[in-house]
Formats: C-alpha cells, structure tokens, sequence
C-alpha cells in the first residue's frame, strides 16, 4: 500500500531508484459479473475446478462470490477438504460436492466432528454415513439438535421404530434435511386426500421415501390417473410404488396405448395381464416389443393422434 | 452478460469450411441412417465438392442412398432415399439437361421460396467444424407454448452440450522481471473453463418462436424456428396460411368453459340428431363463411379486381386481419352421442372452435361439448412432417 502511495506522489519523469519497481506494477482488478474474470489470478479458485467444481453455479448464488474470494486454500479449505475424504466422500465426487454446498468452509472443524460423532452415536455405520453424506451436502450444515428433532420428527409421523427411520434415512439422505412443512403437507395428501391407511403410509414411506420430496400437485395428478382412470387399488399402488414415481405423461401414453389395443388388463387373476410396474419401466422400444406386442412405428402413430 | 458477450466473440471466429460430402455423411449418420431425409445447406457454410451431380448414389456405413442434389442459391438442396445401388448416370445426366434447358431460374425461384419456409435447423458436427442445415417442421404434445419452449430449448442446450464442444482457448502470459529477461509463454485459460464460464450452451443463447400459438388443449402440428429460423416463422404467420384440426365433441352436455374439463352446466337430448341434419347445418355454417370471406378481401365487390379475384383459381383468402373464416366443414366420424369433424380455417383460435362445436349443437336443438382439438396441418405441413419422439428400430440398426 506505503509503495502505491508513494508512486502516486512522486514525479513520473524521474528515473526510478530500484527497476524491480516495475515488477510489481500490475493491472488494477476491477468490479465484476462473474469470477471468470478473477480465476487466472486466484490459485485457490483454480485449485477448486481443478478438483471439479462447477464455478458459474457458485456465482449463481447470492454471495458466494464475495464469500469463496476470500478463502485462502490452506488455512481455510484443506482441513474441511480432508474432513470430507476421510468420512468417505468419493474424490470424484468432491466436485459435484461442493459445487452445492460452498458454505462447508464456514463451519468448525469441531462441529462436523461432534454431528458425525452423534449420527455414530445413534447406531448409524460408518458406510452408512459416507452415504448421508455425500448424497445430501447440506446434511452437514444442520446441528445435531435440528438432525435429532428431524429423525424425532419421522419416527412420530409415520409410527416408525429406530431401525426403520436409519432406513429411511439411508434410502432417501435429502429427506430428512427436506423443508418439513412440504413433508407435513405430502403426510396429508397421502392419508387424506389419496386415502391411504396409516400402514399403507408407512409401507410407502419404507419403500419410496422420495414420493415426500416429489412435487405435491403433480403427486396427485399421478394419483388420481392411476386410482381413478386405470382403476389401481390402493393396496396394488402400495404393492408397485416404483409407478406413482414415474412421469405423469409415460404413464398417460402408455396406458391409453395399451387401451386402444386392448391390452389394459391390471387384473392378476385374469389373462393378458399386464403389471403396473412393468408399464413405466424400460425405454419406449422394449415397451413396444414387450408389453404392447407391436411396433415402435405404430406406438408414434398413436401419440400423434393423442 | 459477460459470458455471454464473450461466447458469441468465440463463435465468430472462422473456420476451415468442410466439404459438401462430408456434411452429407456425418448428417446422415447423426440421425442414425434414416429411411428418407432431406435437408437444405447453405453455399457459404461449405466447400461444395459434388458440383454438376443431381442424382447419385451414396454409400455411409453400409446404407446406400439415392441422392438427388440441387444447387438453390443460396442453399443446396439434399434429398436423400434409403434405397439399393442402382445405376443413375442416365438420370443424372438427364436432370443436368433440364437445368441447363431452364437456365436455372426454377433452382432459383426455390432457393427463395425456401428461405422462406425453413424454420428448423441443426447443426452438423464434422471433424473440420460446425454447419448448420436447416428443416421445415417441428411437434407438439399437450402443453402449453411456453412449457413448450423450455423444454425444447433445455433439452438443445443439454445435449449440444454432450457433444465435443470448443476447447478453453490457451492464454498468452509474460513471465519474469524486467530487469532480467521476460518470458512469454502459453498457458491454460482458466477463464475459458466450461466448469468457469459456464456450458458453451447456454438456453438463453437459443432463440426459438413458433408460427401459431397453440392453446393448451390443442395438440397437433406445431411449427418452431430456432435460431435463424425464426425469421421463418414470421414469414409463415405473415403469409396467412391455412389450418385443419380434427375436432371431436359430444352431445347431450355443456359445461362452463365449453370444452371437456370444464363443469358440466347443462344436458339435454340428442337422439333425434343424424349425421344427414348435422351435415345440413355444416353446410350453412360453412356457406355463410364463404359468403363473408368476400367482405374481407379488402377489395370493392363491384370491382373488376374482386371479380378477377374470385374467379381465379384457389382461395380467397383475407387480405388483412380478419375475424376467424372457415373454408372446409367435413364430418370424419359420427356415432352418437361422439362425433369428429375436420375444420379447415383462418385465424381461428381455441376458444372458437369451441364455440363452433357449441353454436353447432344450438343450431341442431341440443347441447355439445368439445372433447379434443388436434391440429392435423398447417399449410403444407402435416402430422407426417412432425418430429417423433422415438426413433424407429430400423433406423437404430436393430
């Protein structure tokens, strides 16, 4: 600074005391939109998409850019980088890792400890955790006090026993970090308004904990086409979950297809049937040769005519 | 906005141009060897290396195909047929005949008119650079425009993206004092990432429009220009060109909003309705379009152009902004209490079809209601034209 100051003030004609001057002087950095503009300078920035990071999702985000700027990479990253390898975040997925969740660098090294001493502490395997982990990054940002009212939280709702909720844990890691007042508001939809019984939910919750995550109305839509157009009983819905996943307009094609050509048979007790799991699975070509027993020319026939 | 800005400088730059036989093979194996394709290139985007051939056979991979070239300033015009090696030379020579014969002036005349009919273009992706060709057609499915639209533009963006895409351009750095000696070297750009700058794709670098705003309830043909193609979409809105749907409908109810998911507000009978009576009341409907299509062709009906106009051949079509006009009324199918008719019309929207089918079963003393609207053509395009979402097995090679 005492140097920049002193260029300021003194004569530009007179010939310079030490020529290493120079060295110094560099392109001034100016206000930016993004930090391609600042990379070729920041070893640190460069280290980070060198590991894999996706940068311009990083400045997408409000203050992050500011934030990661200041970050020098060892005293501020190497330890949280080596926090995360050793509980057992894949190097190649470090990446993707951070890539969602920059904000890791801000918390204590004392504090990741104590939440993952605590997930060790209510019987969770080392394995499993590496799964929590790196399939939710937010994970890590929740104390234990909010991850313990949250795990609490699922085993009142749904009336499930401590093994059941490491399950669900282990299924689906972003559901429990999920926005709980979406949670309470699928819990409803299900029981209430789609008329599942309390053991049906939790045979649900078990098996596809990503319905609670999934978008609400478009849920429903699912549901109803299902219940009400194909006929699917609640206790065949609970039996094939894999289908109350799949996309509203494959179901739609499919089934209105399999209509037209007589095929639409859910029945297991009669012939031709067809198994409501075996509709949604698969590309469209094996569809076609497998369960309509027809060409993929005819089934893109069809759709035009829909 | 910087990225942007920077991405387009990047684009700009030119490259060594490849040939036309090369364009030909990589389009062809991109779209997995179609049966039939046929597609225009523009002169100044490639070395045109099969001058004077019209119609030759093409080998790529193993397919054969016929292919019959044309020279369209400013296109070239490839239309290709999947068909066994035959022996073309007569053909060829005797097309090469009739061109010079004409002086070329209807290659001409359909270079023209093809600019202004393109509205779909892709681009080919060949060891010496990116051409873009161009197609005339598009689909729909039941959504809105707009859903349309992102998931269009999200699913080019994605998968140009998964393609080779440009290298991060090196960077020059000089290194060292001055007081000893400089160095200039190349380095990596990290500023030219794809994980920094973001995907070379970008949706907002795409630009995509569409001749006709499709409503929500209508599925059917749909005609998109992405890029450099929506020049043609506004040529094809402008030119006013004609639209069939199939529209189905029921009697004995109405609801609210006059079509099918809507509340169901009144019912009535229908037995006494045949096809003969609602063939009648399409008649009238239709004759009186006719009769008021005079008044909007913008010309005095005591004229001698009016009169010019009528007796020639084809339609007379609205010369400015005219309410909706329809020219055709078929029945296509009538079984009580469904029916299904073609209507082929101008400046129609939704909302009055479902009239149409409303004021129709007024007329016929009972109440319908709208079930499905599907656009089967839009000038010369048809649902043959649309894009499937499927490729077919024959094309895959299984």
């Amino acid at each position: 600074m005492n140097l920049l100051k002193e260029f300021e003030t003194r004569d530009v004609l007179a010939p310079l005391k030490d020529t290493h001057e120079i060295d110094l002087v560099s392109q001034e950095v100016r206000p930016t939109f993004n930090l391609a503009a600042y990379i070729n300078r920041s070893a640190t920035l460069q280290e980070m998409v060198r590991l894999g990071v996706d940068i311009s999702k990083w400045e997408k985000r409000k203050g992050i850019s500011s934030y990661i700027l200041k970050l020098d990479l060892e005293c501020d990253m190497k330890q949280h980088l080596m926090f995360l390898r050793d509980q057992g975040v894949k190097p190649e997925d470090l990446g993707r890792w951070l890539t969602i969740n920059p904000l890791i660098f801000r918390e204590k090294i004392e504090d990741l400890d104590a939440r993952i001493n605590y997930l060790k502490a209510v019987k969770f395997t080392s394995d499993e955790i590496a799964r929590l982990i790196s399939r939710n990054p937010h994970w890590l940002l929740f104390s234990t006090v909010r991850i313990d009212n949250r795990l609490g939280f699922f085993q009142r709702s749904c009336d499930l026993s401590r093994d059941e909720v490491r399950v669900v844990a282990v299924k689906e890691p972003r559901l429990i970090t999920h926005n709980l007042h979406h949670i309470k508001r699928t819990s409803i939809a299900v029981t209430e308004e789609m008329g599942f019984d309390k053991n049906e939910m939790k045979s649900l919750m078990l098996s596809t904990p990503k319905l609670w995550i999934a978008h609400g109305p478009s849920l429903l839509r699912k549901f109803d086409y299902l219940h009400n157009e194909m006929g699917l009983s609640h206790s065949v819905l609970v039996k094939f979950p894999k289908i109350l996943q799949s996309r509203e307009f494959r179901i739609k094609q499919r089934h209105q297809y399999l209509k037209t050509l007589g095929r639409a048979q859910y029945d297991p007790q009669k012939p031709n049937y067809v198994s409501p799991a075996s509709l949604v699975e698969g590309s469209d070509l094996k569809f076609c040769s497998d369960i309509a027993k027809s060409t993929v020319h005819d089934y893109n026939l069809f759709l035009k005519t829909l | 906005m910087h990225v942007s800005q920077t991405l387009k400088i990047f684009r700009r730059i030119k490259e060594a141009k490849p040939t036309a036989s090369l364009v030909l093979t990589t389009h062809l194996r991109q779209r997995q060897l179609p049966h039939w394709t046929s597609y225009f290139v523009k002169y100044s985007d490639v070395t045109s290396d099969q001058r004077g051939l019209s119609h030759f056979n093409w080998k790529v991979d193993g397919a054969n195909y016929h292919i019959l070239r044309t020279g369209c300033w400013p296109y070239m015009k490839y239309h290709c047929t999947k068909r066994p090696y035959e022996d073309l030379s007569v053909d060829d020579k005797f097309f090469r005949v009739l061109k010079i014969a004409n002086l070329g002036i209807p290659c001409l005349a359909y270079g023209c008119g093809a600019s202004f009919l393109i509205s779909c273009q892709e681009d080919i992706y060949t060891p010496e650079g990116t051409v873009t060709i161009y197609f005339l057609y598009e689909e729909d499915r039941d959504m809105t425009m707009n859903h349309l639209r992102k998931v269009l533009i999200g699913n080019l963006s994605r998968d140009l993206n998964l393609l080779k895409t440009r290298p991060a351009t090196p960077m020059v750095a000089i290194e060292g004092s001055v007081t000893e000696n400089l160095v200039v070297k190349v380095k990596e750009n990290y500023a030219d990432h794809p994980l920094v700058l973001g995907p070379r794709y970008q949706p907002k670098d795409i630009k995509l429009a569409w001749a006709h705003q499709l409503d929500k309830n209508i599925s059917g043909v749909c005609i998109l220009g992405v890029n450099s193609g929506t020049k043609g979409t506004h040529k094809v809105r402008e030119s006013q060109l004609i639209r069939s749907y199939m529209v189905s409908g029921q009697f004995g109810r109405t609801t609210d909003t006059l079509f099918n998911d809507g509340k169901v507000i009144g019912k009535s009978t229908y037995k006494h309705v045949t096809r003969g009576r609602l063939m009648r009341t399409l008649m009238t409907i239709q004759a009186g379009h006719q009769r008021s299509a005079l008044h909007f062709l913008g010309l005095d009906p005591q004229s001698q152009e009016a009169y010019e106009a009528l007796s020639a051949d084809g339609l007379v079509r609205p010369g400015e902004k005219s309410p909706p006009l329809i020219y055709a009324l078929k029945i296509v199918d009538f079984n009580l209490p469904d029916f299904t008719l073609e209507v082929s019309c101008i400046n129609e929207n939704a909302v009055y079809l479902q009239h149409l089918v409303h004021d129709l079963a007024l007329r016929l003393k009972t109440t319908a209601v709208c079930t499905q609207m599907r656009c089967i053509r839009y000038g010369p395009w048809t649902l043959q034209h649309s894009l499937c979402g499927i490729l077919e097995p024959e094309a895959l090679g299984v």
